[in-house]
């Protein structure tokens, strides 16, 4: 493998990189950046990552500039340090003053970059150049006062959003960065934009002002709203989920997630999710506790002798296994929103989105659980309907059986047929396993605990044999 | 040293630009059938024998350029012809165009079949409306003569040419800023590596952009040879060239003499000296990107060797003539809101470096300047000079730093008597 | 390429003659904004749109080429727009006191047109004809050696 120096270390590096992928891969000094993303094009328009190359007079880009074997580069000398330290100077120039108040705070480049490799002193005196904000839609909030024209937004929308709908108007000083006619971002990775942008130029209507960064606790997570099974990162505090990010996985998502999974998380601390056991045989619905739940529950079993079961694919490969076992002579079906077996999915986009709006449809099937169009609700003495909250069960499905209990995560909009609601958890309050399209095993954990009284499947598994006068196997 | 005359004759004259006249006056399109007897390996390294340097600002080779074009390439070549002149100064492409427009055409044509190339586009600046029009009307007209189109040399040689005009960027004047303005984006210039023009250049394909001027040199340099060529002009400065002198001279216009010189005779003899009887105060030596040069400086030979040497350059041989009324802050106002304008935006120490030397110009001659403002302005300019994505970074720096530097007591006058030592409007009238 | 027609015959005969030279719609966008602003003055909104139509391109790729460019113009100008070059060397020649002088007789700051629309003001960048100094361009036209008495004359007589 060829070899290059930089400040001294001697790294490997692979045929065609540059020298900032070099020196990421290999953990070397970081060499600092705005405009270099690694899933987007190079432009070496920030100036950021200036090395020295020796034999070279002048200073060159590191995020554009191939590595040669026995290259030799200094991240720290006299003449890059300055000019390091200038080219921070230049990016605040025009920057406003709006840590206090911007939410890129904690996690901002220019704050961490300016601390490290930028001076003491601020010499700039004169009126930054401002501008009218542009609406750019629902998902993001443009503040262009304090872009630093790094233009990863409009690389992002070419490239990752293929629109090309983020555009540069105007040139030099006056440059503005806008969607034409005030139009809203049509792609539907808009979310993603406040991810690349380093600074709180685009940050998401959604996590607006909601919490500071340095008090959230990420987790590692996989997005239930599809069958990719994007890698993310859950963020709460206090047991509250506030956000949801794109985790880095080169074989499903890479960088990206859509919007559509970003901002799927709400459901979680709806006030209209039943987070108490519901007894619904009279009409209204009647909050109970779990003593006085499950006596009931049992009188409604008693003498079910066909018990089906059906699970939404959001539940998890260790849930659906779990009920396997435990009622052995049920029948299990999966269900889907958008399509009936897993054969049937497909891409809907040239990016991560899918046809089969649930994580986990593979993982059921792989437990031999019949499709949704194989099942007739007439045919149970009871069903019970499994849900995570984010696939639910066709609504008024639940009247066409004799008996229905749901177990798991339901609205209050939607309790039509149910006897019972002995509520469950989301995908955010357990660890567990999905099977994505491609037939990964893709794990996660618990980014918060059950909210309300809500009780994780395996409890109220426990409850369940109890009702129906059976034990395990 | 040969001071012939063999561009400029026939400025001036009517029908100066018709082919006819071309072929009577100038021995019109002879070179092009004598270069495609020699063949293109022949004319290319006459070309690099005459030691012929791009007229353009960046004095490059220009035989090595058109070396750079890989000879095994499947992909197609381009020529292309940089007229965007928008150097502060400068003004001979246009009159190249104006009055002897088959000339660079000729020169063109003899470099595309050089390096293989099957179409040539012209990128004339937007402004020179009525010279766009005397191109097209000669490019017609070398397309009736069978000079260019299907069948050029009568040796079934494809050859096509465009006019493409700019619309008001001097920075298209950048050599990959002007293929990206070509190609209908922005006019921004892109990184090098790896968008050298000769490996990635216009559509992606292997291209050459050359000057205005410097292709004008090729027919002469292939009718007369490389040898003739060198009788003009010092070793490794060699060639006639235009030189546009302007300012508070007698007689500014546009003077043709051999490379290499003298400033102080163009300036006392050619052009009559300094106006209304002044002095000679300071100088731009080769347009507004250039580091100027004091009165005493000025005695220097105009050639690019001998102006690098100290500390300037010739850039595009635009001579500006400053006389002693006139005030160097304001002439370094007038520089730094030109570069102000003109960054396109891209990169950092540019797009805020530009904005921040004018605003603090500007507050320098509002009486509103502070005393460390001069080594501030000096220190933004280290700053933009070897980290921007193109020269402009320097073009900005070098002429703004030579004047804060050079003329340091004019700037500390109007912070300490907050006024302009020159009077209310000091420009030398 | 759109259907309809929006330009004038003028307009369309420059493309198809011009057409064969590039390889792609987008690279004749310069030429295409040129003929439409010399058809209908400046590029408005419409134009923009009418433009991309035309090309196959998005509208966005045609306001990030035209906000470039100053010679787009993006508002009306007046009949004579008189474009003076305030640069170095037009600047050692007196083109400030020409500013001056334009300003006061039209009672208006560079950059706007006047209540009737005949006259456009504007200050622009070095136009190229230095040795000539100071420089005008109307329209499309040089005016060189420009000084108060030509600036009196064209705002006279011009109409």
């Amino acid at each position: 493998m060829p070899k290059l120096t930089v400040d001294g270390v001697e790294i490997e590096f692979q045929p065609g990189e540059k020298i900032i992928q070099a020196t990421d891969r290999a953990k070397a000094t970081h060499i600092p950046r705005y405009c270099y993303h690694d899933g987007l094009s190079i432009v070496a328009q920030c100036r950021m990552c200036l090395v020295e190359v020796e034999g070279q007079k002048k200073l060159v880009t590191a995020c554009s500039t191939p590595c040669a074997d026995g290259m030799k580069i200094n991240t720290k000398s006299p003449k890059v340090t300055k000019s390091v330290a200038g080219v921070q100077e230049f990016l605040l120039a025009n920057h406003p003053l709006d840590c206090p108040i911007c939410d890129q705070a904690g996690e901002c480049s220019l704050q961490d970059y300016s601390y490290k490799h930028g001076q003491d002193d601020a010499r700039t005196d004169f009126f930054r150049r401002t501008f009218i904000d542009v609406d750019m839609g629902p998902s993001i909030k443009k503040n262009m006062n304090r872009c630093i024209h790094c233009t990863r937004c409009i690389r992002y929308c070419d490239e990752v959003g293929q629109i090309h709908e983020m555009i540069a108007q105007n040139r030099g000083n006056s440059t503005e960065i806008i969607t034409i006619d005030n139009k809203p971002l049509q792609t539907a990775y808009a979310g993603g934009l406040a991810d690349v942008c380093p600074v709180g130029s685009l940050t998401t209507k959604d996590f607006r002002f909601k919490k500071r960064v340095w008090y959230l606790k990420p987790s590692e997570g996989i997005c239930d709203g599809c069958s990719q099974g994007c890698n993310v990162t859950n963020s709460q505090e206090g047991n509250v989920m506030y956000r949801m990010e794109p985790r880095l996985n080169m074989e499903v998502n890479k960088w990206w997630m859509c919007d559509e999974g970003r901002y799927g998380f709400h459901h979680v601390h709806s006030p209209s999710r039943v987070i108490g056991p519901t007894d619904l045989r009279s009409g209204a619905p009647k909050g109970l506790m779990w003593g006085e739940v499950m006596p009931a529950v049992k009188e409604l079993l008693a003498g079910a002798k066909n018990i089906g079961f059906f699970i939404c694919a959001d539940a998890t490969l260790e849930e659906a296994a779990t009920l396997q076992k435990v009622f052995p002579h049920a029948e299990f079906f999966s269900y889907s929103p958008s399509i009936d077996k897993s054969s049937e999915d497909k891409p809907i986009d040239h990016l991560v989105r899918r046809a089969d709006k649930s994580p986990n449809l593979k993982g059921l099937e792989a437990l031999s659980f019949k499709p949704y169009s194989a099942f007739d609700a007439k045919k149970y003495d009871v069903v019970f309907f499994v849900s995570a909250g984010k696939v639910r069960p066709p609504y008024g499905l639940a009247k066409l059986a004799k008996k229905a209990i749901g177990l798991g995560v339901f609205l209050k909009e939607e309790l039509l047929g149910y006897q019972f609601i002995l509520p469950g958890v989301t995908t955010y309050e357990k660890a567990g396993t999905f099977v994505n399209f491609k037939g990964m095993k893709q794990s996660f954990k618990a980014s918060i605990p059950p909210v309300g009284m809500s009780r994780p499947l395996e409890s109220l598994v426990a409850h369940l044999l109890e009702a129906t006068n059976r034990k395990v196997g | 040293m040969n001071s012939e005359i063999v561009f400029s004759k026939y400025y001036g004259q009517a029908d100066a630009a018709g082919i006819d006249a071309y072929i009577k006056n100038e021995s019109g399109y002879k070179a092009l059938p004598k270069a495609i007897e020699m063949g293109w390996d022949k004319v290319l390294q006459e070309v690099k024998d005459s030691g012929l340097r791009g007229r353009g600002g960046a004095g490059f080779p220009c035989g090595t350029k058109w070396g750079f074009i890989p000879k095994g390439s499947d992909k197609p070549k381009y020529l292309v012809i940089n007229a965007d002149e928008s150097e502060p100064g400068t003004f001979k492409d246009r009159a190249i165009m104006a009055y002897q427009p088959h000339l660079m055409i000729e020169g063109a044509i003899i470099a595309a079949m050089t390096i293989d190339a099957h179409m040539i586009y012209c990128y004339i600046r937007g402004e020179y409306v009525k010279e766009a029009e005397i191109l097209e009307k000669a490019i017609d007209e070398a397309y009736k003569a069978g000079h260019l189109g299907k069948n050029v040399g009568g040796k079934g040689y494809q050859l096509d040419f465009v006019v493409h005009r700019g619309a008001g960027a001097y920075i298209c004047g950048e050599e990959t800023a002007l293929l990206n303005s070509i190609e209908g984006k922005r006019g921004e210039p892109r990184i090098k590596p790896p968008f050298f023009p000769a490996a990635i250049g216009l559509y992606g394909c292997p291209t050459v952009v050359n000057n205005v001027e410097t292709l004008a040199c090729v027919p002469m340099i292939v009718n007369r040879g490389s040898a003739w060529f060198k009788t003009f002009g010092p070793e490794r400065n060699t060639g006639m060239k235009l030189f546009c002198i302007s300012g508070h001279v007698n007689r500014p216009g546009l003077y043709e003499k051999p490379m290499g010189y003298p400033l102080m005779k163009l300036i006392e003899e050619d052009c009559g000296g300094i106006w209304k009887g002044r002095k000679l105060k300071a100088a731009f030596p080769g347009g507004s990107s250039s580091p100027v040069l004091t009165a005493d400086e000025c005695n220097i030979n105009l050639d690019f060797d001998s102006l690098a040497k100290a500390g300037s350059m010739l850039g595009s041989a635009a001579i500006m003539i400053i006389d002693d009324a006139t005030c160097m802050l304001k002439v370094a106002i007038r520089t730094a809101h030109f570069y102000q304008v003109e960054s396109c935006g891209q990169c950092t120490p540019c797009r805020e470096g530009t904005m921040w030397l004018k605003d603090l110009h500007y507050r320098l001659e509002r009486g509103e300047g502070k005393i460390g403002d001069l080594d501030l302005i000096e220190d933004i300019c280290n700053n933009m000079d070897g980290t921007t994505i193109c020269a402009f970074g320097e073009a900005t720096a070098w002429p703004l730093r030579s004047m804060v530097k050079k003329f340091r007591t004019e700037y500390e006058q109007h912070i300490t008597e907050k006024r302009c030592p020159f009077g209310k409007s000091a420009h030398g009238h | 390429m759109s259907e309809v027609k929006k330009f004038g015959t003028a307009f369309y005969a420059e493309m198809d003659r011009i057409q064969r030279f590039y390889p792609n719609k987008r690279a004749m966008l310069l030429p295409a904004l040129h003929a439409a602003q010399a058809e209908r003055g400046w590029i408005s909104d419409e134009t923009m749109q009418d433009i991309g139509d035309f090309l196959g391109i998005p509208k966005t790729m045609v306001l990030e080429v035209v906000s470039f460019y100053h010679w787009f113009k993006m508002k009306p100008v007046g009949k004579f727009n008189l474009q003076f070059c305030n640069n170095i060397a037009c600047w050692l020649r007196g083109s400030e006191e020409l500013i001056h002088h334009a300003e006061q007789k039209c009672k208006m700051k560079m950059g706007e047109t006047t209540k009737d629309g005949l006259f456009t003001i504007s200050e622009v960048e070095c136009l190229g004809s230095c040795g000539t100094a100071p420089v005008c361009q109307i329209n499309n036209d040089y005016h060189e050696n420009f000084d108060i008495k030509a600036l009196d004359k064209v705002l006279e007589e011009m109409r």
